[in-house]
This record gives C-alpha cells, sequence and structure tokens, in this order.
C-alpha cells in the first residue's frame, strides 16, 4: 500500500494533466485518476518495476477512450476560468489547445509535454508513428491559425 | 504555440488537493475492504469456510507458546500485539472471519456458520464471539467498528490449568486485525476494541502499560495507521497488527 501511495504522490499529477488534455474535463480527469490508481491497487496486470510511469500513462490513455466512448458521457464545463494561469497567455493557450479534437489533443500531450517519440506515443494511443505525426502536424496547423486569429502571434512560434 | 510554453501551461495544472485526498482515501477503502473480502462468493464454500484450524495453522508459532505463559493472561495479548520478537506470524495469509458481502451485510463466519453481525456491533460497540478451537483452546473473537471500519481480533485461552479462582492461565493473540483506524484515532483508545477486552478479561490492558505511537503523520482519515512501538518494532503494517510471539 505505502508503495502505491508513493506512486499516487509521484504521479498524479501527470496522470490528472494526460487525461484532462484528453477528455477535456476535469471532473472526468478526476474520475480517471482515480480509476487508474485503483488498477494499480488492483494489481490483475501491475507494471514491471521500473515501468510504472509508462504503465501509468497506458492505463491512462485507455480509460480517457473508454470514457469518451461512453454514450452518456456526461459532463462539459467551460473552459476553465477556475484555472489560475499564470498570465493570460497561458490561459488562451490552455482554451486553444482544449478547443482540438481530443485525438490531437492527447497526441500533442504526449509527444510536447511528456516528451513520448511518435512510436511512443503511437504504441499507446494504438496507432502508427506516421499517424501520430500526422495529427501533430494537423494540430500545429490548427493551433497555429486559432492563435493568429485570436491573440496575434507572440506565443506562436515556427518551432511547433 | 511553442513546445515550451505548452510545458509551462500544464505545469500549473495540478489535481487538488481536497480531490487527492478522496482518492487516498478510496485507495486506502479499497485496500481495507480487500483484506476483508475472501474471494471464494459460492454459498458452500462460505458455509465450509474458516476452520478454526486454518487459523491455527498460520498462527502456529503463536499457538505453541501458549503453554509458556505464566498465569495472568491478558498481559500477554497486548504483549503479543507490541512486543517484536525474532518471529512474526505471517498475518497476509490470515483469513478474515469478518466479510462485507454484497448485500451490504457484515458477517461472522467461524467453523461454517454465518452470523450476521450488522447491527450488533459498531464503532463503539464490540461484537464478542466465544467457541472452542479444535486445539481445546477458548477461542475469543471481538469485532468492531462497523461496515466503515470493520476490525477484529481473536485470542485464545487455556482454561485446563486456571488459578485458584477459575481465571484462565494462558493466552496468545492469533490473529488480529484493525482494517481501517480513523484519523487521530490510537489503537488502544478503539472504543469497540477496548470495550471488548474488558469485556472479555475484565481490564483494559490496554491502559498505562504502554504507549503506541503513531509513526509520523498518519495520513488521511480513513487511511490505515502504523504505530510502532518505542521503537522496538513495527506493530500496525497497514492496518494490520502484526502478531508477534512473545518470548519474554
Amino acid at each position: 500500500m505505502a508503495e502505491i501511495m508513493e506512486l499516487f504522490d509521484q504521479h498524479h499529477d501527470m496522470v490528472y494533466r494526460l487525461a484532462l488534455s484528453y477528455t477535456k474535463s476535469r471532473q472526468d480527469a478526476e474520475d480517471v485518476v482515480q480509476t487508474v490508481f485503483l488498477k494499480l491497487l488492483d494489481g490483475k496486470s501491475p507494471p514491471q518495476p521500473g515501468k510504472e510511469r509508462a504503465w501509468l500513462a497506458q492505463v491512462t490513455v485507455n480509460a480517457c477512450q473508454d470514457l469518451l466512448r461512453t454514450f452518456w458521457r456526461r459532463r462539459t464545463e467551460p473552459l476553465d476560468e477556475s484555472i489560475p494561469f499564470e498570465s493570460p497567455e497561458d490561459g488562451e493557450l490552455y482554451a486553444a489547445v482544449m478547443a482540438l479534437p481530443p485525438r490531437y489533443r492527447v497526441a500533442v500531450h504526449l509527444h510536447y509535454y511528456e516528451g513520448y517519440t511518435l512510436e511512443e506515443a503511437g504504441k499507446l494511443l494504438h496507432i502508427s508513428p506516421s499517424a501520430v505525426s500526422m495529427r501533430l502536424h494537423r494540430a500545429r496547423n490548427m493551433l497555429r491559425s486559432s492563435l493568429e486569429d485570436d491573440y496575434g502571434s507572440e506565443i506562436i512560434s515556427k518551432n511547433v | 504555440m511553442d513546445q515550451k510554453s505548452y510545458q509551462k501551461m500544464f505545469d500549473q495544472i495540478h489535481l487538488s488537493a481536497q480531490r487527492a485526498g478522496e482518492v487516498r482515501r478510496e485507495l486506502a477503502a479499497r485496500r481495507a475492504q480487500n483484506k476483508l473480502e475472501v474471494t471464494d462468493m459460492t454459498d458452500n464454500s462460505r458455509n465450509n469456510r474458516r476452520p478454526i484450524a486454518a487459523i491455527l495453522t498460520v498462527c502456529a508459532v503463536a499457538v505453541l507458546t501458549v503453554t509458556a505463559f505464566a498465569s495472568g493472561g491478558l498481559d500477554h495479548i497486548i504483549k503479543m500485539m507490541t512486543v517484536q520478537s525474532e518471529e512474526t506470524v505471517q498475518t497476509e495469509e490470515t483469513v478474515s472471519p469478518v466479510e462485507l458481502r454484497e448485500d451490504g451485510r457484515l458477517y461472522l463466519t467461524i467453523n461454517g456458520e454465518n452470523r450476521d453481525i450488522t447491527d450488533e456491533c459498531s464503532y463503539e460497540t464490540p461484537y464478542v464471539y466465544e467457541c472452542e478451537g479444535e486445539d481445546g483452546l477458548r477461542h475469543i473473537f471481538i469485532i468492531g467498528g462497523g461496515l466503515e471500519e470493520t476490525g477484529w481480533v481473536e485470542y485464545a485461552v487455556a482454561e485446563t490449568d486456571g488459578d485458584s479462582n477459575g481465571e484462565y492461565s494462558s493466552s496468545s493473540v492469533l490473529s488480529c486485525m484493525v482494517s481501517s483506524v480513523p484519523d487521530g484515532v490510537k489503537l488502544e483508545t478503539l472504543p469497540w476494541l477496548c470495550k471488548g477486552l474488558e469485556q472479555t478479561t475484565g481490564s483494559n490492558p490496554f491502559a498505562a502499560q504502554f504507549e503506541l505511537e503513531p509513526a509520523g503523520d498518519s495520513g488521511e482519515p480513513g487511511e490505515p495507521q502504523v504505530f510502532h512501538f518505542h521503537g522496538e518494532g513495527e506493530v500496525i503494517s497497514d492496518g494490520v497488527v502484526t502478531v508477534t510471539e512473545n518470548l519474554g
């Protein structure tokens, strides 16, 4: 139990952020956090030693996909005035990212935030690396367009 | 958008402390419940589950020491619960006699008999059950805590060598589990446990003899606490009292 609590302390924000980027709902993301760590507690398919973070990311993606497939998924939240970002630009970027389709959001998050390679992200999402690359390309275009239209170019970079 | 902007933005997003606490409590509760549930859910196996002999197998080390104890009895129970020695009973394998079933009722299952004790025990009130084991010892069960924080203690006493007052001559904790200790509550102040021990032994052996101290922060409410006994060893691990042999 102590090990699970330690993993929870270390990784709950990672799970939450990934789930939030996928579901776009804070409540759903919170539920996913609980689901993921209960699966860890359940122990039916435990992570290999040293692979806990990757295991948690995979289970998080699976849980989000299950959630998004659920017919009666009920929660939509306004984007989100309750997240106290340090700057307006951060809030604007968050809004722009969250306006992307879910499959693009999660690809962006896995690659640009978690640092997964195209191949690693593809394994997590059960798609090919080229499909990940395509989603990233389209996401960048959509973000570029969105941020240019709404907020100017100062937070846009040719890096992405 | 550049990568650093994206990372900076998401670095500011955290699971709320309140929700993190809720998940922690849920994890602790599930863990505690798992300890209470017996995996076989069939009625037949329920009825045949957990003869006393099964516990004696698990706790053979403790049983074997019974005759070595001097008269007086109940001090040994607490010593067994608090004094670490070289040999420790494998409480992880201990089968709980108490089960919270799908109907939401709490059952005590001993020697094939099921007793619905839901309404007979609580955080304040112990349910006490006594029976004679195959070992010839009298086994005493104290169950309390209700549905949410169920705990139980089993100990055995030998009546054959009673003293002049007819009291039990020796005793030994066989199994002991406190699945969930409420936040801020010490084991020795659990009302059901103290009352149960007083009821079955005539005194509360926790009182004044031992000072159990939580080992650091106890975590979230409802999470099992870990206690240390004056640095001599952990007596509760993950909510399970480590039953130890008293060689003293």
